[in-house]
């Protein structure tokens, strides 16, 4: 019985030094996937913000038919047939439906009758296409506009670095090494230490 | 986007490349290199002012007469200053942040009186408390005569990149260097953005590996790295109280004055009083002490 627990117990360690050794190895991308989340989430976040200024300024309601639901392209999509006059209709899109509240897309069907906001201009980029939810714009204007995806590949690599924070610290001396300097430098007005 | 301004961005973000090696030359290996043409000059001050006559001139000369060269050569040149800016980033903010100034709590108040006056106007309440509640934080710090310790600093330093990221947001950097922005020529406008925008990214990449470095702090086994790692990015060195307050109630005044009167735009002004704060405040600082043997 004794056996068998020493057993277990070196198992465990040896499964604990490969899983820090497997977040060593993956904490060599960590730096690298930061900055493809940065990148990323600042090219979603200035759409989100362009999206929403122009939806305040030129922004018009009506109502809209689903004629089709993507949960996979584009965060979840939907196509709408917008109403937009007597006689006319307009092919929009709800882009992004990951960043509406989880109650209000769930029941979302094909041939159903929704209310939307959407850009009453000619613009020639892609936003022109689209069209927001009208019960979730106030959810909307207060998200950052950065899809659940990338949140997730952010918690991953704080999950990496904390386990294996040694290579996000490279280049960072500690400061024995850096004495000579600090001892050289002219101090004004230097704080005083915590006693 | 004008061909000059271009140029002029660019021209601004090598004078900005030039500022931030002498800065990193000086704090961190106490090194002040001699100028050529004069003993008494720094060598990088006169390689700004020599970059500034090569190329400023030109830059001037093409934005008066208007000159507009072929459209691919502009986009081919436009690309090639992103590309290059992007490579600067990568290699200075995130693999090897050499090129960071120290900063002190001095420093941070100024920055963070820019990013108050950045702040988008409709702020929730929730989010006004929390700028709040950090700026009344970063002041006491700059007031008190306590060393602070690491892990302190380590949050101050977060704050003043978090700081430095509002004022992107607020003054849409940007659009700056945005090729169906529209603008008259604008040397100035654009060499002040070339170099703000350059500074203002560099911190903006580094937030990026100091989250993943503040993060590793849960573990209290980590703490002593970030320990180690704050002297390269923090200092304890400061300008004496009375002269603190004298530069915050000129920046405070010159603030209000261009809200008023409008006498600059807000971004190139922000950016000027940025770069005074990271490049000049602590130049100021080794300047008033006497050197030591």
């Amino acid at each position: 019985m004794k056996t068998f627990f020493a057993d277990c117990w070196s198992f465990l360690e040896l499964l604990g030094v490969g899983l820090k050794l497997f977040c060593l190895f993956l904490s060599i991308f960590a730096i690298l996937m930061a900055c493809v989340f940065g990148i990323a989430a600042r090219q979603q976040f200035s759409e989100h913000r362009e999206l929403l200024k122009y939806l305040s300024d030129y922004g018009r309601e009506t109502q809209a038919v689903i004629t089709d639901v993507d949960p996979v392209r584009q965060y979840g999509m939907l196509t709408l047939a917008l109403d937009t006059g007597p006689g006319k209709t307009e092919t929009k899109f709800v882009y992004k439906l990951s960043l509406y509240p989880k109650q209000l897309t769930e029941n979302l069907r094909i041939g159903q009758t929704i209310r939307v906001r959407y850009i009453d201009i000619e613009y020639p980029d892609y936003l022109g296409y689209q069209a927001v939810l009208l019960d979730g714009y106030a959810a909307l204007q207060k998200s950052l506009g950065i899809t659940p995806d990338l949140w997730l590949l952010l918690a991953i690599i704080l999950v990496i670095v904390t386990i294996s924070p040694e290579l996000t610290f490279l280049g960072f001396e500690s400061p024995s090494s850096n004495k000579k300097t600090k001892a050289t430098s002219p101090v004004l007005e230097s704080k005083e230490e915590i006693s | 986007m004008q061909f000059a301004n271009i140029l002029a961005f660019g021209l601004g973000a090598i004078i900005e490349v030039l500022l931030l090696v002498e800065t990193a030359n000086r704090q961190k290996f106490n090194a002040v290199e001699k100028g050529v043409f004069n003993s008494r000059f720094n060598f990088f001050y006169e390689l700004i002012v020599l970059v500034l006559l090569i190329c400023g001139l030109p830059t001037a000369l093409i934005g008066w007469f208007n000159l507009r060269p072929d459209w691919n050569l502009v986009r081919a040149f436009s690309d090639g200053t992103s590309i290059l800016i992007m490579l600067f980033l990568l290699a200075f903010g995130i693999i090897l942040p050499l090129l960071l100034p120290l900063v002190n709590e001095q420093t941070i108040v100024i920055v963070n009186i820019l990013a108050l006056f950045s702040l988008p106007p409709d702020l929730p309440p929730q989010g006004l408390m929390l700028v709040a509640g950090a700026s009344l934080g970063v002041l006491l710090a700059a007031l008190t005569k306590r060393r602070i310790p690491a892990w302190l600093k380590s949050l101050l330093y977060f704050w003043y990149l978090i700081c430095l990221l509002f004022i992107y947001i607020g003054n849409d950097y940007k659009s700056l260097y945005d090729a169906n922005n529209v603008r008259g020529f604008d040397l100035f406008g654009y060499l002040m953005g070339g170099a703000a925008s350059l500074f203002i990214y560099l911190h903006c990449a580094f937030l990026l590996r100091f989250s993943l470095m503040l993060t590793a702090n849960i573990l209290p086994g980590n703490r002593q790295l970030i320990v180690d790692a704050m002297p390269q990015l923090f200092t304890d060195q400061q300008l004496p109280l009375p002269t603190l307050l004298v530069i915050v109630a000129v920046v405070g005044a010159v603030l209000l004055a261009n809200r008023s009167l409008g006498f600059a735009l807000p971004a190139n002004l922000i950016g000027l009083l940025i770069l005074f704060a990271a490049h000049l405040m602590d130049f100021l600082t080794q300047k008033a002490s006497p050197a030591q043997p």
